[in-house]
């Protein structure tokens, strides 16, 4: 298994660390030149190796929809007998900036895994409440993957909260602010972070109103919660992944 | 005294704590227990002068307990360390256990070596990745959701993006109006962009819509003969019409009936496989006609 698992005594030392500590580990750097527009962000999305043994098929579901997501991504179906690490130095030859895995677990829930491929840092979340694009009513086309979309952060004020707001801005190229792009919605609220995407569109009026067009936000794209559950260190060459700190749910306000 | 009869009386008739009896027959518990099976001989308790094989990390321990300290329960048991080598390991066995039952000699290097296959297994299973079944309790689940519910209420998201996007439009943040994309207008300038940058449109779109898989060339290999046999021209023909993007419905239409016919052909289990890819992008609507006037004949005859 790639998330390989500590002893219960390591996990104690572990989750002790605190807010500030969690992401003060890595190299933000790169990430830095990301945010400020420097690098373009580009990310690889597959699915773990080997097919969860109830829902074999929603891995792959949601990685596709993960596409539409984030711009410059790509999906990749991934072998069984193919390793992370091999699947690190490919992305990494391909000039690729992140790697999300996604997966869904023996319960039937839905896990995410983003890999800033430049500092190995890499943040684990629950999916909660994926809704793909067909299942919501009422839904905007979504437009050519040539339109990035804004990014807009809400609510990401404690300090460990900077840390998951950086792993996320950095899969977003920069972008001026121009009318007509659609917007990523990141809403931090209670250690969940909810994502939503909207759009502007134009609304013809009925009969009878006052002004002949109105402008009306329309939600394109799917839907989902994520839940951080522990910051992890990949390393590179052997694909193993480190466990940092595990979020401790009791305390109340961690993120 | 030897007590060894009278508890193996009480505990095989009235009630032993370490028995789990299934259908297959009666187990032991007790982790001293070389055999694991409910035994007169094999039972630790009603034996003055055991021996056993324990493991602990990965290193075996020879487990020894006589008559002479069966007063002293806290130095009950002899441990001695067995080497990682099985050969080794038998040696120190037999030298341990000189005098012993034989049974129980036998019994002791069999487990030996039902621990050492084991041992080695599991070593090699470490290698592998494999997925970790992680337990979680019930109640957090239950919290978890109730958490995420209530989150959801207390994130008006609906509101308060449309606030903040209207706002947004208000302070004329955005210098430009807002475009509608009309899809069709839109579709036409992609295009126009695509016939621009053709060479980078072709390496992005073979990143994206890998069909093959990632891994072995031998699975690689294995999957496409599977796909011969089925009706690997579908997914073939599919993919090259998609790239012509004048491509008209008639051409559609061929691909459908030969998909179809291939099918039907997979169905009857033909020999002519071969043939039958040939047969089926050439000779389309003869064999149809021909089934059709097979049929009518049929009926003529009846």
């Amino acid at each position: 298994m790639d998330l390989m698992i500590t002893s219960s005594a390591e996990m104690k030392k572990i989750t002790s660390l605190d807010d500030d500590k969690l992401w003060a580990g890595f190299d933000w750097e790169e990430t830095d030149k990301i945010l400020s527009g420097e690098i373009k962000p580009r990310t690889l999305i597959t699915s773990y190796p080997f097919p969860a043994i109830r829902y074999p098929q929603r891995g792959p579901l949601i990685a596709q929809e993960l596409v539409s997501v984030f711009p410059n991504s790509c999906y990749m179906r991934r072998g069984i007998r193919s390793k992370l690490h091999e699947v690190i130095a490919k992305a990494k030859k391909k000039h690729f900036t992140s790697l999300i895995l996604t997966h869904t677990n023996s319960r039937g829930h839905d896990e995410l895994i983003i890999i800033s491929l430049l500092n190995g840092a890499s943040a684990v979340f629950s999916v909660i409440d994926f809704i793909p694009r067909a299942d919501i009513p009422n839904c905007a086309n979504p437009l050519s993957r040539r339109i990035y979309p804004e990014l807009h952060m809400k609510s990401f004020d404690s300090q460990a909260s900077v840390g998951t707001a950086r792993m996320i801005q950095a899969l977003f190229p920069k972008v001026t602010s121009s009318g007509g792009r659609p917007v990523a919605w990141f809403q931090k609220q209670n250690n969940h972070i909810f994502f939503r995407s909207h759009r502007f569109c134009y609304e013809e009026a009925l009969s009878g109103e006052s002004s002949s067009v109105r402008r009306q936000v329309q939600e394109c794209g799917p839907r989902f919660a994520l839940k951080l559950k522990a910051v992890e260190r990949v390393s590179f060459e052997t694909g193993k992944f480190k466990l940092l700190c595990v979020v401790n749910h009791c305390k109340t306000d961690f993120v | 005294m030897q007590h060894d009869e009278v508890i193996w009386q009480v505990i095989r008739h009235k009630h032993c704590s370490y028995m789990a009896k299934i259908e297959t027959g009666i187990f032991c518990r007790n982790q001293y227990n070389v055999t694991g099976i409910c035994n007169r001989s094999s039972c630790p308790l009603a034996n003055s002068r055991y021996a056993t094989i324990r493991d602990h990390d990965g290193v075996f321990y020879l487990y020894m307990k006589t008559i002479e300290r069966a007063h002293m329960p806290k130095n009950l048991w002899e441990r001695v360390k067995l080497p990682v080598n099985y050969e080794m390991a038998l040696e120190m066995i037999d030298k341990h256990l000189l005098y012993w039952p034989k049974l129980l000699q036998h019994k002791v290097k069999q487990r030996l070596t039902k621990m050492t296959q084991m041992r080695i297994r599991m070593r090699k299973l470490a290698l592998k990745t494999r997925e970790a079944v992680i337990p979680m309790p019930r109640r957090q689940i239950k919290r978890e959701a109730r958490r995420e519910i209530k989150a959801l209420n207390a994130a008006v998201l609906d509101k308060a993006i449309e606030n903040e996007l209207l706002e947004r439009l208000k302070t004329g943040i955005y210098p430009t109006d807002i475009y509608n994309f009309s899809q069709r207008a839109f579709d036409k300038l992609i295009n126009k962009e695509i016939e621009l940058n053709q060479e980078v449109e072709e390496e992005e779109e073979e990143e994206g819509v890998v069909e093959y898989v990632e891994g072995d060339d031998e699975l690689e290999a294995e999957e496409e003969e599977d796909m011969e046999d089925f009706s690997g021209l579908p997914s073939k023909e599919s993919y090259l019409e998609g790239d012509d993007h004048d491509s008209d419905d008639e051409e559609n239409d061929d691909a459908e009936e030969q998909v179809v016919i291939h099918k039907r052909r997979a169905l009857k289990k033909s020999d002519d496989n071969g043939k039958a890819k040939k047969k089926s992008r050439v000779v389309v609507e003869v064999e149809q006609e021909d089934g059709d006037t097979r049929r009518s004949l049929k009926s003529l005859k009846l």
